[in-house]
């Protein structure tokens, strides 16, 4: 399975629906260390983790609370002392049982310290950890970008480098954009702005026409809340020259065929 | 062939395209996809674990007594009786003071190790007592009951329960109700087709579609990055 497929199971993997086998799959790529997995489940399990908040409150019986801090108390980490319990003076018990209360207390004091020292190490620890592939992240995130701007970098470069703009439709009025087109290459870079965001579960296709019109499928574009998007795609080189290139609203998934209204077009010469 | 306005039409658009000068401009700066940061986190709550952890009682009361109520409606929510959702009520409490070293910062704030202890439990005793059975559980959506202050507890839901509230309701029924089943009442796929009559395929498509809907919906009502 690829990263792709193994995110689309996410949701029902943080839901608890997965069946055995995809959720043992799932774990055994998680395990490997896939910081991209790794990061995209985080967020769907943070997603899935504000369901309980629709809930309407309950308050509790005062039954409850009491049965709770009532365990709390005759546990024997959790003992306090009760204000009434009558604390007897200390006397002088026999040399050896006297040595042996006080190795007992100083074992006993020793080991909790050494517990609750133990527990806010890690604490700590596990928030530094946290903080850690928090970074891991976030360097994934700026080489992603870095590698973005080198390609837009050496495509800038390129000796024969056509700009096209896009046109507005009915749709999207407001909405611009434009291809940067590197021949040589054989990419276009497309920058598009002021597009209206899409609804949930949608994002905009991208189409491209060659000679004989039929419009061929290219990637997914998401636009972020200003509107702005950018993507760098390869061109087809097998459906002879483009003729049209178009972006519609599909599902986010994409489609093969398109059936959602044309937000931008532009002729391509 | 013609084409509705507005429609894909190879036919349609050959405006000019002008001399548009060619403005080098810089990459769209990446915005740091942060992860989204779960509603209801407290500061204080951190705080409130520290003390757990060195012992202090009182510190478990004042995270019962913040939370109690939200981890109760979970447990009634999952076992349909109060009584029962108050016995894990209780055992879920027990089991923050005396496991406390089990709390992972890294996997979310404390309410949501809270409420992901208490689903848990609350699902295995519901199993344990053999009360799964797809057919016969209560379909009743509580994201769809209208959020006001409930005249038995007189507890005033807040406003990240409002925002939550409305971005379930954001999504289509049965994507709402597949994610319900699998959430509140721990049926998997093949067990959420059953009871809806639905087939695998278009049930998993239901919670994924839902659960990125409502992630979307979430990250906006949140502010973008958080």
């Amino acid at each position: 399975m690829t990263c792709d497929q193994y995110q689309d199971l996410m949701p029902s993997y943080a839901a608890g629906a997965l069946d055995a086998a995809e959720r043992e799959a799932l774990r055994a790529h998680l395990a490997s260390g896939c910081p991209r997995c790794a990061v995209e489940l985080a967020e769907t399990e943070a997603t899935v983790a504000q369901l309980p908040l629709a809930l309407d409150p309950v308050q509790p019986s005062t039954g409850a609370r009491d049965r709770l801090m009532a365990r709390v108390k005759s546990s024997p980490a959790g003992s306090t002392a009760p204000s009434s319990m009558r604390i007897a003076p200390p006397t002088a018990p026999p040399r050896s049982r006297w040595l042996s209360y006080a190795a007992a207390a100083c074992i006993g004091a020793l080991l909790a310290a050494l517990t609750v020292q133990s527990t806010y190490r890690g604490i700590y620890q596990t928030r530094i950890a946290r903080a850690e592939t928090d970074l891991a992240a976030v360097r994934q995130q700026l080489a992603d970008a870095n590698t973005s701007f080198a390609q837009l970098k050496q495509m800038v470069n390129s000796p024969d480098l056509r700009l096209v703009a896009f046109q507005p439709t009915d749709v999207q009025r407001e909405a611009s954009g434009r291809i940067l087109w590197d021949r040589e290459g054989k990419q276009w870079h497309i920058s598009v702005f002021d597009m209206k965001p899409p609804k949930p579960g949608q994002a905009y296709e991208l189409w491209f026409f060659g000679a004989d019109k039929k419009p061929v499928p290219g990637p997914m574009l998401r636009v972020d809340e200003r509107g702005r998007g950018t993507m760098t795609v390869d061109v087809p080189q097998d459906i002879g020259p483009i003729t049209l290139a178009a972006f519609t609203n599909e599902p986010e998934q994409g489609v093969p065929q398109p059936t959602g209204d044309i937000h931008l077009q532009t002729p391509i010469e | 062939m013609h084409h509705a306005p507005g429609r894909l039409s190879p036919m349609c658009g050959l405006a000019a395209l002008g001399m548009i000068p060619i403005q080098v401009k810089e990459q769209q700066e990446s915005s740091l996809d942060a992860r989204a940061t779960p509603v209801g986190t407290g500061a204080d709550d951190f705080a409130l674990m520290e003390g757990i952890a060195a012992r202090d009682a009182s510190a478990l009361q004042r995270m019962y007594d913040k939370h109690s109520p939200l981890v109760l409606a979970l447990c009634v929510r999952v076992l349909h009786d109060r009584a029962e959702a108050e016995d894990v009520l209780v055992d879920v409490f027990w089991e923050l003071w005396d496991r406390v070293d089990r709390y992972d910062p890294r996997r979310g704030s404390p309410l949501t190790y809270l409420t992901t202890l208490a689903r848990s439990r609350a699902i295995d005793r519901r199993r344990a007592k053999g009360r799964i059975h797809p057919v016969d559980l209560d379909t009743t959506s509580p994201a769809t009951a209208p959020l006001a202050d409930s005249p038995e507890t007189g507890v005033v839901a807040d406003e990240n329960a409002v925002l939550v509230k409305q971005a379930l309701l954001g999504l289509e029924p049965a994507q709402r109700q597949a994610i319900e089943c699998a959430f509140y009442d721990g049926l998997s796929h093949t067990e959420i087709a059953e009871k809806l009559g639905k087939p695998l395929g278009t049930v998993k498509t239901y919670i994924r579609q839902g659960l990125i809907r409502l992630r979307q919906s979430l990250r906006i009502t949140n502010g973008g990055d958080a």
